[in-house]
């Protein structure tokens, strides 16, 4: 009976609805764009890989008792580096596999025909960098660790490839840092763009020259930049780090002075930033929710003024006040079940096209979906209460004197 | 005792202190099972709020009202609901259909307030239209009907509970005397049938069809007789025989006051006299 009424004024109970619609996609589309965002950030870290574990310089981050990052500050690394004891300590431990210390090394590669670039990172290195880093040598091998021999290579991203030499597989061809030639000998596929660490080198501009080789030649200390672990068994990460966090400790005889990360701190860190950020926003949107309540009520009222005479007859023919007020809230929980029912539809078309039209992927869950419809529910029940209490007591005889 | 309706001092105030109008005035009124009665009377006579209170759409402000020999003049409104849901068909003069309902569904809404099924309603609903001879108008809006096939439906609405008591306000107000005839015979019809039909009306003519008239006057019942069917009451046949008050008694009035008034020109005045004589003699 009320859906009828519903159904003879369909352009006023579309245009009562769409308030309800427009609240309902605004808050399930930023609630699954966050989503998504967490979602890739995930997956960006599923794809670089292993479980590694980075050990920084200086007191980088600050965690709550459970551990979960609450702040981080890259430049907290000014004026700290680990050494060259760090890196044996670490080497000692049980369960790892791979140890890469990195080291930032001064200097512009250079062709001998004056072609140069500035903006590539000179990184010296030891150990299999492909399997910390996740990523393979498309042309070429990998430095072998051959320190007798006096050639000294480089691998380098396939930026540097192109910048320097033009070509995507310079292979074997000579370029100069620091008055040293060094000889190609593979280079990079290209990396992917990550957003999790920040301030790591874009290292599609890297070129890697042998540590050891670095070591000998370098007039100044070795200065280590990052260490990074890579544990022998996945799952052990955690106590691989733990044990990295105490080693380094006692080394430096209690000194705070240095970061041991793993990748799913940075998930966890971003993801509670992301949560914070998904709530606040959605809030905002939930603000279009209660006006468009209030959008129901309003026409609600009017719905009731203009129907005095229907709600007259109803009485006349034996509706009590009930049945009357049950009319009314029935239409108002219709009316935004209904939009909350057509939002949802709307933010799955709305995440259909953001996925078509951007690079951001929303995921709706099926649990926001629900919560939506429920809202919507509860949003009929609040605000056609008092509309429908006022049409519940309207005397039937004044009610019988309006025009139907 | 076979009143199925019996008011006992029945007044109903509206207002309060210095602006209380007293609507219904002491009414004891009694109304044997299968009486066909009209109720009669100037405006604001206080027939429509007698009406409402023997309909239990009001309550009295004082006075018992026996229903079927219980008592419901203080009954709370969820109970004269009920009341007027199972016992009270209502007729309005503006017919009061809803607009957005088929002819079909505005006769079964009566029935769904009772918690029937919706294919028993329009089943019993479809029933009551063929007693008012609309069978073929089931699925028609009101709009789409004239003002005396409306009446009708509303008619078919007000007998689809079956009440005993069936209560029309001025049934015939907005209807030709041709529609009127057809929902007086459909009135006179249910009456046969056991009905108790209370009508109020302006047409004493339509009195042919009552069995009792009761005149009623500031809120006072002033006359009540009873009367054969096929005959107009003496008491109606007084007041259409001698209306008490017409516009041409107004306009008597007026130049009454006109010849009052001192007029500096006696031949215009004379002339308004004498033109005013020559309508009256026309008329008479």
């Amino acid at each position: 009976m009320a859906v009828d009424s519903l159904r003879s004024s369909r352009g006023r109970s579309f245009l009562t609805m769409f308030g309800i619609i427009v609240g309902i996609v605004s808050v399930v589309t930023i609630v699954s764009v966050g989503e998504g965002v967490k979602r890739s950030i995930a997956g960006e870290v599923d794809s670089l890989g292993s479980e590694t574990i980075s050990v920084l310089p200086g007191n980088q981050v600050e965690r709550d008792d459970t551990g979960v990052i609450t702040s981080y500050n890259p430049f907290q690394s000014i004026g700290y580096s680990l050494t060259e004891t760090d890196l044996a300590e670490i080497k000692k431990l049980d369960g790892i596999s791979e140890v890469v210390p990195f080291v930032r090394v001064s200097g512009i590669p250079q062709l001998e025909e004056e072609a140069q670039m500035p903006a590539a990172d000179v990184l010296a290195v030891s150990g299999n960098v492909p399997q910390v880093l996740n990523q393979e040598i498309r042309f070429g091998t990998w430095l072998e660790e051959d320190s007798s021999s006096n050639r000294r290579f480089a691998v380098i991203g396939s930026s540097v490839a192109m910048e320097l030499f033009n070509e995507l597989a310079p292979i074997g061809r000579s370029f100069q840092v620091n008055d040293q030639t060094l000889t190609v000998r593979g280079v990079f596929a290209e990396f992917l763009q990550t957003s999790i660490a920040p301030v790591a080198p874009n290292y599609d501009n890297a070129v890697f020259v042998s540590y050891e080789e670095n070591k000998r030649t370098s007039s100044n200390g070795q200065n280590i930049y990052q260490i990074i672990v890579d544990p022998e068994v996945t799952s052990e990460g955690d106590v691989v780090a733990e044990r990295i966090q105490a080693t380094l400790s006692s080394v430096r005889s209690g000194a705070d002075d240095f970061t041991v990360l793993q990748r799913s701190d940075a998930v966890e860190a971003y993801s509670g930033i992301l949560d914070l950020l998904t709530i606040a926003i959605s809030a905002i949107a939930g603000i279009s929710l209660f006006v468009a309540g209030v959008g129901i009520m309003n026409i609600m009222f009017v719905s009731v003024s203009e129907r005095t005479g229907e709600i007259g007859v109803r009485k006349a023919i034996g509706a009590t006040n009930t049945q009357i007020l049950g009319q009314f809230i029935t239409e108002a929980i219709v009316l935004s079940l209904l939009g909350g029912i057509f939002g949802v539809l709307a933010s799955l078309l709305a995440n259909y096209f953001l996925r078509l039209l951007t690079p951001i992927e929303p995921v709706i869950l099926p649990e926001v979906m629900i919560l939506a419809t429920l809202t919507a529910f509860a949003v009929g029940v609040l605000f056609g209460t008092a509309p429908a209490i006022k049409a519940a007591r309207k005397d039937p005889i004044e009610s019988l004197r309006y025009r139907l | 005792m076979n009143n199925i309706i019996q008011l006992q001092d029945v007044s109903k105030l509206y207002g309060f202190g210095d602006a209380t109008t007293v609507a219904v005035e002491d009414v004891s009124l009694q109304v044997r099972k299968g009486e066909f009665i009209a109720v009669m009377g100037p405006s604001g006579s206080g027939k429509s709020t007698l009406m409402n209170l023997i309909g239990l759409l009001d309550r009295p402000t004082e006075g018992t009202y026996l229903l079927q020999g219980k008592k419901v003049s203080r009954l709370s409104a969820w109970r004269r609901a009920r009341y007027r849901r199972d016992r009270i068909g209502f007729v309005f003069q503006s017919f009061n259909l809803l607009a957005t309902m088929t002819a079909l569904e505005n006769v079964a809404l009566p029935l769904a307030y009772k918690g029937m099924t919706q294919t028993r309603r329009l089943k019993q609903a479809g029933n009551a239209l063929e007693r008012v001879g609309l069978a073929d108008r089931e699925y028609y809006y009101p709009k789409q009907l004239s003002g005396g096939q409306m009446q009708r439906v509303a008619i078919a609405r007000a007998l689809v509970n079956n009440p005993e008591i069936i209560i029309a306000d001025e049934p015939t107000g907005n209807l030709d005397s041709v529609a009127s005839r057809v929902v007086l015979e459909l009135l006179s019809d249910l009456h046969k049938s056991g009905h108790t039909i209370l009508m109020v009306t302006h047409n004493p003519e339509l009195t042919r069809y009552a069995t009792r008239a009761v005149f009623m006057h500031d809120g006072s019942i002033v006359a009540d007789q009873n009367s054969d069917i096929g005959t107009v009451p003496n008491i109606a046949k007084k007041m259409y025989l001698k209306p008490q008050k017409t516009e041409e008694d107004d306009l008597e009035g007026v130049s009454a006051l006109m010849d009052a008034v001192p007029q500096k020109n006696e031949k215009a005045a004379k002339k308004t006299k004498k033109s005013k004589k020559k309508s009256k003699a026309k008329k008479s």
